[in-house]
């Protein structure tokens, strides 16, 4: 029997829920749903064993343009499964709606994804953002005084203060050792930034993963599953 | 000492056969170049992506394929390399290995199926490489002259019982923060930097090669008790070998490859020379699990790593073991010299410099093989 190597993972899923998405909303839903257990799996095959597996939503619209521009969970501990059903109720209680212009709020949701209050439990962390969006995003500077005052502290100032972050200058709980973001995003900015630029970044430039194929989901698995 | 092939052997796993992303070690005498031993581990996270396999007909993974290119780009250059002198070995192996990466990127459906992802993750044909060349010194007291390569965190390390410290690496893993990090260094169709370093090494220390599917899922301490406990139960190299591979493959959750070349007296010194020491590691077993820094394996992957041996930290640490086992320690076998940082190494003139406790160089006509290893040379 080996000796698996015990992880304690958290994972936060930033889900674009303006109206554009309707179309895919539903497929990025049972993504959602289903990467966790794909994901355990996964590890599992390789021998590495999931000790606490917690995952958190924040669904985005659009600040400058709808009241409810924010739906955000707390983590719902998925492993030991005390909360799965919670965590899949909220899941699938998102709909689209919304949006206006085609920029939408997507770095703030990442700025406060980053903020969580990611596991430094034992000695090996994962912190996974997985982002779901088809739009570009507003930059940062243009919606400061928008952000409800609950995430305000959360949300960087730019781009750059957010990649800051990322690459572990300690302002977050987010460690850069265990870091990793998967974007279903389109090529357009941030996401071509993003996407070549932060360190242990896997990019899908498509609609939100609209198209994805079953090879493709396969690598990004692999990826994670062997970059774990 | 000899380099005789029969002193080196290897063995490697696969926890999906067939899948496997390690690739069969190098471990072989080269004429004029010496024992060669090395590994090549292809990396699953960032070279996930399915390309056709070498023979076309089926897919696997880039790692897959980078780790067994690699380690016969490796194998050829040094066939070919022909000269005593290893000068300029390293910019060959950099550019040979790159170049056979990149022609395997470059054929048809060479970058993949899903050609649509990106990302920072992902790199085309990424493996790590590990690689020592052990020669004899040509001294008096006919060392052995060890030169490793490496990139990513594949490790070379020098394994012999009578030091106090038995099992010490010999490279330093190319990771971002160390430990669990993402790699910041590896061979890949893009690019090779490999690095460098020299060293002196007593006749009868052993050097291995190895993976992470090796180390990773043990202690440093469990390992080296492993080799040591398994030898001991061993009536030929073969059945020592098998024994540690299968000890390995038991507890790794990855695959994993060695490849080792014994010191002189091959297999049989180095069983007596275990027997001699196990029931001393057997004592402190448990301390050293739960109390690191560990005396008796530098923590590779701790900041303390270049600086455990000095003078001072020596005569603390053999303070430390006479107390925890009775026995009063010799500072002259206390271990081996850490490879220093390279502006440090620099200031050692040349290989054939022994140092002694302190870490002072001496002349090689000096009695003893006190401190054992000497950074004689860098590869920057």
């Amino acid at each position: 029997m080996a000796q698996g190597m015990q992880y304690h993972l958290d994972m936060v899923f930033c889900i674009d829920v303006t109206g554009s998405m309707t179309p895919v909303l539903d497929m990025v839903k049972e993504k959602v749903r289903k990467f966790p257990h794909d994901l355990k799996d996964a590890l599992a095959e390789k021998g590495k064993l999931v000790n606490t597996f917690r995952i958190r939503v924040i669904a985005f619209r659009d600040f400058g343009n709808d009241s409810d521009a924010l739906t955000v969970s707390d983590f719902f501990t998925v492993e030991p499964s005390t909360e799965l059903a919670k965590f899949e109720s909220f899941v699938n209680g998102l709909s689209a709606s919304g949006g206006g212009d085609e920029p939408e709020s997507a770095l703030e949701a990442l700025g406060i994804a980053q903020a969580s209050n990611w596991t430094h439990e034992g000695t090996k962390q994962r912190h996974v953002i997985v982002m779901f969006t088809d739009a570009s995003a507003h930059k940062l500077e243009s919606r400061v005084g928008e952000i409800p005052s609950a995430f305000r502290d959360q949300v960087p100032a730019s781009l750059d203060e957010l990649t800051d972050r990322w690459d572990g200058n300690q302002a977050v709980r987010l460690r850069k050792l265990a870091r990793r973001l998967v974007v279903f995003g389109p090529d357009a900015y941030p996401w071509n930034v993003i996407g070549d630029a932060w360190g242990e970044t896997v990019w899908l430039p498509s609609q939100a993963g609209k198209g994805l194929e079953d090879v493709e989901y396969k690598t990004i698995l692999e990826t994670l599953q062997n970059s774990i | 000492m000899s380099t005789d092939e029969r002193f080196i052997h290897l063995f490697v796993t696969e926890k999906k056969v067939g899948f496997g992303e390690d690739a069969e070690p190098l471990a072989r005498h080269i004429l004029r170049v010496g024992d060669v031993i090395g590994v090549f581990d292809g990396l699953g996270g960032a070279g996930a992506t399915q390309v056709p396999d070498e023979n076309e007909i089926d897919v696997c993974s880039m790692a897959r394929l980078a780790s067994r290119h690699t380690a016969t780009t490796v194998g050829q250059v040094l066939n070919q390399w022909g000269k005593d002198d290893l000068t300029g070995l390293k910019s060959q192996l950099d550019v040979a290995v790159v170049q056979n990466l990149h022609r395997l990127a470059e054929r048809k459906g060479g970058r993949g199926s899903e050609p649509r992802l990106r990302g920072t993750i992902l790199h085309p044909y990424p493996t790590t490489v590990a690689l020592a060349v052990v020669r004899p010194s040509k001294d008096e007291f006919n060392n052995r002259r060890v030169t490793v390569f490496w990139a990513g965190d594949s490790r070379v390390y020098a394994f012999d019982p009578s030091r106090l410290i038995p099992l010490q690496a010999l490279t330093r893993d190319h990771s971002e923060s160390g430990g669990d990090a993402a790699l910041s260094r590896y061979a890949s169709a893009n690019t090779l930097d490999l690095e460098e370093r020299d060293f002196l090494l007593p006749p009868a220390t052993s050097v291995i090669a190895m993976t992470d599917g090796c180390y990773g899922y043990m202690s440093h301490f469990r390992l080296m008790y492993l080799m040591m406990s398994l030898i001991v139960r061993s009536r030929a190299v073969e059945e020592w070998i098998e024994r540690v591979r299968a000890a390995i493959s038991a507890r790794a959750g990855d695959d994993s490859s060695f490849a080792i070349t014994l010191g002189e007296g091959g297999f049989r010194s180095l069983q007596q020379q275990c027997e001699a020491r196990l029931d001393q590691l057997e004592v402190i077993a448990h301390l050293v699990e739960t109390s690191p820094p560990n005396p008796y394996v530098l923590p590779h992957d701790d900041s303390r790593f270049y600086e455990f041996l000095d003078a001072d930290d020596q005569r603390r640490a053999a303070r430390s073991l006479e107390s925890q086992v009775g026995t009063p320690a010799e500072e002259g076998s206390f271990g081996f010299i850490a490879p220093k940082s390279i502006g440090a190494s620099d200031e050692v003139a040349t290989g054939d410099m022994l140092s002694d406790s302190t870490g002072a160089p001496r002349a090689s006509g000096a009695t003893g093989m006190s401190a054992s290893i000497v950074p004689s040379s860098t590869g920057h």
